[in-house]
């Protein structure tokens, strides 16, 4: 008796949920594409805002670092994770100005005080932070962490002279953390852990793209080297 | 070491009740005396724990795509753990299962256990990670439900106006704590375990 | 008593049954939405959606439901329609949705919904049930609507995203900070138990 009574109400909170899940599955075929291209719009529109100067189309011409893991792994090791790691698949957007290489603009990732912290950034071919912008930081504190996404932080970062508009690069920020951490970048007071979020984001981002530079000018180079050896011309020398 | 970090985080400095808001409802309602508040405490970690893993496990199974069936895996989860909890105390303690009377289902309501397994997918954490993060934040939850259970027990001795008795003062007694707890956060956590770490010698 | 009509049911969760003031449910997005008016109108608006639909679907399938598995199959309902909230303002109120975070999901364990599908919509018609969810949500917003604009205008100066005061305003910074939110909701509930009460002494 109780036995029965347990399988029907089995069978019956099974049959709930599965109808839940069929609800559920034709909610999600409708929304589908708006939500995909509200999670990439955002992503696309700070992209777009932090690129160098560029004449190319870099949404066409992106491509994930996973196209020269090898190079880059030789190269600088310290700097990448494992072969295999998600990072791999994330996207470079390359920029090109008459045909050579002016840098790239990507995204970058830490997890802050409460969750990730989304930062897209732009160098140039001369390794200068032209623009810096916060994608999303939605779990940070409000009113503290968030202020991390604000022009007045952002300014310090990607500025090392701000008022004579001097971006910050490499070679000119000695040492690109915070500077309860010794840098030399000013984090938001009392948010230091978001700050430190956007700011260590953001070198790692500059290193990892000072060794795709050389790695991509070295191939770009070989590749113009044996097209000069089989006579084949390639449009505007690169790719 | 970013397992102390995560313990220290959840229990102090992001303290899951008084500065994430999870957790609340019960923190409300249970905190009146101190030994129910434990006995609340210690069943909530046992159940965040198990929530955890096993959600971290239900994770995996769901395959991409399917996402959006997540909250709803998840609740269900819960809520079977919870009934199985309830089954086991019934058996080993039923003292403990009588005084926690009706809170003991309504832990399934507990916004603190839904939220850490959905906070452990966010954060991308790994399973050991996830685990430490759930019992972490269920140690801070029972912090806080203690700490306040002790504030309300003294409170009852004072002659409060009518109006200002019950969950209105309990939640500007918490707002104190909360404040309390905000000290924390000028902890440079990160560089306090490394001097820690360096000092046993773990580097 | 007299016959509940839709109206009565529905305007029973503005003021008299209050779900935040007076019995005291869905404290935790309470405390925590709370920081501008936007996303406390966002937030309110969605759980009253939730809320009406899912008293509506329990009420009409009040006869199927047995009554020992009641309530997993509440949870059920709750969680299908969250999740069809979550996907459509994933869709199409994009800003609310990152504002609220793990907020959207966490309504399936807000109390006042499978407070309200256990104490009402399992035993009445589907006509009154879905007025009593309507009433208990937009009970909800309100209350909620009212903490919000007081640690808005004080915490960050503005009001919907529109600054009030000039350039030289400070603004009180911990107000928009978690021991404000428990501050404000105490002190609110606090003034709503006096009004209650100087109500109940003149009837």
């Amino acid at each position: 008796m109780m036995k029965n009574e347990t399988v029907k109400f089995a069978v019956l909170l099974f049959l709930f949920a599965g109808l839940a899940g069929l609800a559920l599955g034709a909610t999600y075929q409708l929304t589908r594409e708006r939500i995909a291209a509200n999670d990439d719009g955002v992503r696309r529109t700070a992209l777009e805002a932090v690129l160098p100067v560029h004449d190319n189309n870099p949404f066409a011409e992106k491509f994930a670092w996973e196209k020269y893991r090898e190079a880059l792994l030789a190269a600088a090791p310290a700097e990448f994770p494992p072969a295999g790691d998600a990072f791999w698949q994330s996207e470079v957007f390359p920029a090109m100005q008459g045909g050579t290489w002016n840098g790239a603009a990507l995204q970058v990732e830490r997890i802050g005080y409460g969750g990730p912290v989304q930062t897209a950034i732009g160098v140039d071919g001369a390794g200068n932070l032209v623009n810096i912008r916060v994608v999303a930081c939605a779990q940070e504190t409000p009113g503290l962490g968030t202020k991390a996404a604000e022009r007045a932080f952002l300014d310090g970062v990607q500025y090392q002279d701000p008022a004579a508009r001097v971006c910050r690069s490499l070679a000119n920020t000695a040492n690109f953390s915070v500077n309860k951490d010794g840098g030399d970048i000013a984090a938001v007071t009392g948010a230091t852990i978001s700050s430190r979020a956007v700011i260590n984001a953001v070198a790692q981002g500059m290193r990892r793209l000072a060794a795709l530079q050389q790695v991509w000018l070295a191939a770009a180079a070989s590749a113009v080297a044996t097209d000069a050896q089989t006579g084949a011309t390639r449009p505007g020398g690169y790719r | 070491m970013s397992y102390l970090l995560i313990l220290i985080s959840a229990v102090l400095i992001n303290n899951f009740v008084l500065m994430q808001f999870l957790g609340i409802c019960p923190f409300l309602g249970v905190s009146r005396r101190i030994e129910t508040a434990l006995g609340m405490g210690m069943a909530v970690i046992f159940v965040m724990v198990l929530a955890g893993g096993m959600t971290y496990g239900i994770q995996q199974l769901l395959m991409p795509g399917y996402e959006y069936l997540q909250t709803l895996a998840f609740i269900l989860t819960i809520a079977a753990l919870v009934q199985v909890v309830e089954m086991v105390m019934q058996k080993l303690s039923p003292i403990l299962y009588q005084a926690l009377g009706i809170y003991l289902p309504l832990i399934t309501t507990n916004c603190a256990v839904l939220g850490v397994t959905l906070l452990n997918i966010k954060r991308e954490y790994n399973f050991v990670e996830a685990v430490v993060f759930s019992g972490a934040a269920a140690v801070g939850f029972t912090l806080a439900l203690l700490l306040f259970a002790g504030i309300r027990e003294r409170m009852e001795r004072t002659g409060l106006p009518q109006y200002v008795q019950g969950p209105a003062i309990g939640l500007i007694s918490a707002g104190l704590l909360s404040m309390a707890f905000m000290a924390f956060s000028a902890f440079r956590t990160e560089q306090m375990l490394q001097d820690l770490a360096a000092l046993v010698g773990l580097g | 008593m007299s016959t509940p009509t839709f109206r009565s049911e529905l305007t029973r969760g503005f003021w008299r049954e209050n779900p935040i003031f007076v019995i005291v449910l869905g404290t935790c997005p309470t405390l925590a939405v709370s920081t501008s008016l936007q996303n406390a109108v966002g937030m309110g608006l969605a759980v009253t959606f939730v809320t009406a639909c899912s008293n509506a679907l329990v009420a009409m399938l009040r006869g199927i439901i047995p009554n020992k598995i009641r309530i997993p199959c509440f949870i059920v309902v709750a969680a299908t329609f969250v999740t069809i909230t979550d996907l459509f303002m994933h869709a199409f109120t994009f800003p609310l949705w990152q504002a609220l975070g793990i907020f959207i999901p966490l309504i399936v364990v807000n109390c006042i919904i499978l407070g309200r599908a256990e104490a009402y919509a399992y035993k009445n018609t589907v006509w009154h049930a879905t007025a009593d969810g309507i009433g208990m949500g937009l009970g909800f917003t309100l209350a909620l609507c009212a903490i919000a604009s007081i640690r808005e205008v004080l915490g960050n100066g503005t009001l919907w995203n529109v600054p009030l005061f000039g350039d030289g305003f400070q603004p009180i910074l911990i107000f928009i900070l978690a021991p404000g939110a428990f501050f404000v909701f105490g002190s609110l509930m606090a003034i709503s138990n006096w009004l209650k009460a100087r109500q109940g002494g003149a009837a």
